[in-house]
């Protein structure tokens, strides 16, 4: 008699259990905001251009609480990509054909509209080096040579076959060395500029040839965190930061840098979802925590 | 007489003293990463660290000036605490009764083959589970969520539990093995069923290797972090439901490490120091409860462990067994048809063979090389390392000795660091020592601290096996104590050693996190030598797939690692199986063939 009355207690409150979840199911879910972590670039960037209507920028108002945030590009569009109600922000070079990528204000996140500056989600990569070593001039020769190369025309020339925004002012050809150049380069910083500075590196050593062959580069990207702290560290003169948003005024004093490329920030939604255009506002909202349902934003 | 009293003093002396070195090693875990933890403590305040329920770091922050972040992690220390024990719930349970079904549920071929998945889900790379988690388990998950995405604990439960079970499930099963047969026969002769005698007879005499099992369980749990940060959604915050995002203190250091300012550096090695205090305390709980069952003897007092007494009970644990084993079998099968599909089309030679040239072509083979050498360099380091520990606890020492029991309570430590602390550790000393840069150097000295445990354990469950009258034989026969270990009980265990080593190869092969910040993470040309900078697959993995540019290439490649690991296991099988009719098929040691025995002889030579 025991059990059999524990059995359908026990029954009874799965029953319960299972009309509660699907009572949960029912209706218009949430949307799921996903952002980077905090000292991401691609997050920096993204905070401090998304402002409220009246001009607070999200960064200081704060993420909303219970956002997912991810460590990885990738993450976010696979997040994206399974998730119905799903809203995040990527580089525009890593969107692929399984996420919808939104308008901004309107604008659509081309290279054009990145250049003419109306697509506003944008943000810089920059090459960082110590500053005391570089007004000294005591880089050493191949970190000199390297730099070189990344300022000059054929290395904007990658930069646009890669797909991100080249900047247009003052590059010029880059030629090998005339006699042979020899040393080491330590690379860290940014994850988002690293598979650039990958085919950067290639393109180098491609141009160089010989002269440059006794140039050993090595790359470890952590973060632009980690690529400050390595510039600011430098002491040998042969350490190169890449960062994903632009360089901070406290940085500045130890921090020479120069802009490589420009990159979009792309606000992908999942295919199934009919919104397709976004404003700056509505962002700030939504990353704050103040609309909930991708509903109110078509209402509103 | 004389020089083989000093022989066996001296064999004394060296196994000891590999086994203080566990101390040593995880002494010296403990020492650096409180020491890099101590000034961001000084700075927030231990109270406030401990007990702040706000994470919102400051980059900008440093040492001396007024803080403006703000820097608690009770949010994370409760998430990692909920994710454990959920975990445990998944995998634990459905690890054991695997492990029951294995030993006495099925025979033969199904055996062998669940034996194999078993062994290949331990080399799975948490990246894979992963991006399994979020691409397959998610979407089914989400329609269940109320805010349409599923990440928290649910999901990460389950993630997690999946990823503990093998370890669980395949130490159950030694230890469950290890019972002898009467006890079962015994069981059933005095009229219990077959069930009643697994549940009520089998399960409690082996409870202390399977108590071990969970604890290697929890220690995964609580050290995993490339998986959890996928899917534990990772918002700072109390878990606040199944469905709702959280954060686990490993995914706090992974996360923030690489964009880290001064004070917030310092409050992630705190975190770590976190972690190790909750690793020693369950470490202390676990050696109070064993001591107090040692010290009455095996089988000296009763356990009862009501839940298994009614036959239909037990029954029903059969039952339990056999769908928990079909589950794990149709996880694994969905897990690697999911990889096949999406990465075997994207397997190509340049993938494979080609060489990696900055800009050029991905390849894999670079990493292919540099894997196999921290393979190698790690286990030459730990095999010989783990096994004399081993013997010296299982053959040397008595359990009350104090040395011992610090001995023991190390290995726990140990394994119980979680991997990401592992890479924390390996920065601040192998790295510095061996001249400040990344190298596989650096991450296989940092990879083989990690497998001591593993090694020992493994290693010390099988000598444990080994019956004590063979050890009586060989002794009353007049060989000393060092040639009775080196000619008859390690030959015996030699099945068991190599379970270890393969367990090591997989660990080494799966882990990422602990590479991280000792070998570099970024795509490499091929290493030079230990000394240069490399990828380990696992690791290519994670990069490969961190910035969505090369998807295709990460299925491949993790396609690959599995092919390896599958090829790991075969050949292991193969050599078990070989090793096990030379020795077990005889029932005398001493009958050995001539060479094996000159060979173990040479051994001892050189060891004594």
């Amino acid at each position: 008699m025991k059990t059999s009355k524990k059995a359908i207690l026990v029954i009874i409150a799965l029953i319960v259990a299972l009309t509660a979840i699907l009572a949960a199911c029912g209706g218009e879910k949430d949307i799921a905001v996903i952002a980077r972590t905090s000292g991401s670039g691609t997050r920096d960037a993204f905070e401090s251009i998304v402002k409220s209507a009246d001009g607070t920028a999200l960064k200081d108002a704060g993420l909303m609480k219970g956002a997912l945030e991810q460590d990885k590009t990738s993450t976010v569009i696979s997040l994206v990509a399974s998730t119905k109600t799903g809203i995040g922000y990527v580089s525009l070079g890593s969107v692929d054909d399984t996420v919808k990528v939104l308008k901004v204000e309107g604008v659509e996140a081309t290279s054009a509209n990145v250049l003419s500056g109306d697509y506003k989600m944008q943000r810089p990569f920059v090459i960082m080096t110590n500053k005391a070593l570089t007004e000294a001039g005591s880089l050493t020769a191949a970190t000199q040579d390297f730099l070189k190369f990344l300022r000059s025309t054929q290395a904007q020339e990658i930069v646009e076959e890669e797909g991100y925004v080249k900047q247009e002012e003052g590059a010029e050809e880059y030629t090998a060395p005339a006699a042979a150049v020899t040393g080491t380069i330590s690379i860290s910083g940014s994850t988002s500029v690293d598979p650039l500075m990958d085919k950067l590196i290639g393109k180098y050593k491609e141009i160089g040839g010989a002269n440059v062959a006794g140039v050993e580069i090595s790359k470890n990207c952590q973060g632009t965190s980690h690529g400050i702290a390595a510039v600011k560290a430098d002491t040998a003169g042969n350490a190169i930061g890449l960062g994903s948003s632009a360089v901070k005024a406290a940085d500045e004093a130890e921090i020479a840098h120069f802009e490589i490329a420009l990159d979009a920030i792309a606000i992908i939604v999942n295919p199934e979802n009919t919104l397709e255009d976004i404003t700056i506002a509505q962002l700030f909202d939504i990353y704050t925590g103040k609309i909930v349902k991708f509903s109110a934003l078509a209402s509103a | 007489m004389e020089k083989s009293n000093i022989k066996e003093t001296c064999g004394k002396i060296l196994f000891a003293a590999t086994a203080a070195l566990c101390i040593a090693a995880a002494a010296a875990i403990f020492v650096f990463i409180i020491m890099k933890s101590v000034p961001a403590l000084a700075e927030t305040g231990v109270g406030n660290f401990l007990f702040g329920s706000k994470w919102a770091p400051d980059a900008n922050d440093v040492y001396g000036q007024p803080l403006a972040g703000s820097y608690g992690i009770l949010p994370m220390l409760v998430g990692t605490l909920a994710a454990t024990v959920c975990a445990l719930l998944v995998g634990g349970t459905l690890g054991f009764f695997t492990a029951v079904f294995l030993s006495y549920y099925c025979r033969g071929k199904v055996k062998a083959l669940f034996t194999s998945v078993i062994n290949l889900l331990a080399g799975v790379p948490s990246v894979i589970f992963g991006f399994f988690g979020i691409k397959v388990v998610m979407p089914i998950f989400n329609t269940l969520s109320p805010n349409g995405n599923s990440s928290g604990l649910l999901l990460t439960s389950v993630i997690l539990g999946m990823m503990i079970f093998p370890t669980v499930a395949s130490l159950s099963k030694t230890a469950l093995e290890a019972v002898p047969g009467a006890y079962y026969e015994g069981a059933l002769a005095l009229g219990s069923t077959r069930d009643q005698a697994v549940f009520r007879t089998v399960v409690p005499a082996a409870k202390s290797g399977i108590t071990a099992a969970m604890i290697l369980g929890v220690g995964r749990a609580l050290g995993e972090t490339m998986a959890v940060v996928m899917v534990a959604g990772n918002s700072p915050q109390f878990p606040a439901g199944l469905f709702s995002s959280f954060r686990t203190m490993t995914a706090n250091i992974v996360l923030e490490m690489g964009y880290a300012g001064e004070v917030q550096m310092g409050a992630l090695f705190a975190t770590g120091g976190v972690l190790l205090v909750f690793v020693a305390i369950t470490v202390v709980l676990l050696s109070l409860v064993t001591s107090d069952k040692k010290s009455k003897g095996r089988g000296g007092k009763k356990l009862n462990i009501s839940l298994f007494n009614g036959r239909r009970v037990c029954f029903a644990g059969k039952i339990f067994s056999i769908v928990s084993a079909a589950f794990a079998l149709t996880f694994l099968a969905a897990l690697i048809i999911y990889l096949l599909v999406m990465g075997l089309p994207h397997l190509s030679g340049q993938l494979l063979f080609g060489s990696y040239e900055y800009g050029g072509e991905i390849s894999i083979l670079p990493s292919v090389a540099a894997t196999l050498m921290t393979v190698g360099i790690s286990l030459v380091i730990a095999l010989p390392l783990g096994i004399c520990t081993a013997i010296f606890l299982n053959e040397y020492a008595g359990s009350k000795n104090i040395f011992v029991r610090i001995i023991r309570s190390a290995i726990d430590v140990l394994s119980g660091v979680p991997s990401i602390v592992y890479g924390l550790f390996g920065a601040v000393t192998f790295v510095t020592l061996l001249g400040g840069n990344y190298s596989i150097a650096a991450g296989s000295l940092t990879i083989s601290v990690m497998l001591l445990p593993t090694v020992i354990r493994a290693t010390e469950e099988s000598l444990r096996a080994v019956p004590m009258s063979l050890r009586e034989g060989a002794l009353a026969l007049g060989a000393g104590k060092l040639r009775t270990v080196f000619t008859v009980v390690l030959p015996s265990a030699l099945p068991g050693i190599i379970a270890a080593a393969i367990l090591s190869v997989g660990r080494v092969m799966s882990e990422s996190a602990p590479f991280m910040f000792t070998m570099g993470s970024s795509i490499q040309p091929m290493p030079e030598g230990a000394m240069s900078g490399g990828t380990t697959l696992a690791v290519l993995l994670y990069y490969l797939s961190g910035e969505n540019l090369y998807t295709d290439e990460a299925y491949a490649c993790a396609c690959v690692l599995m092919l390896i690991v599958l090829l790991l296991n075969v050949a292991a099988e193969v050599l078990g199986r070989a090793l096990q009719r030379k020795f077990q098929g005889e029932k005398n040691a001493k009958k050995k063939s001539k060479r094996a025995r000159r060979k173990a002889l040479e051994r001892a030579e050189e060891n004594g």
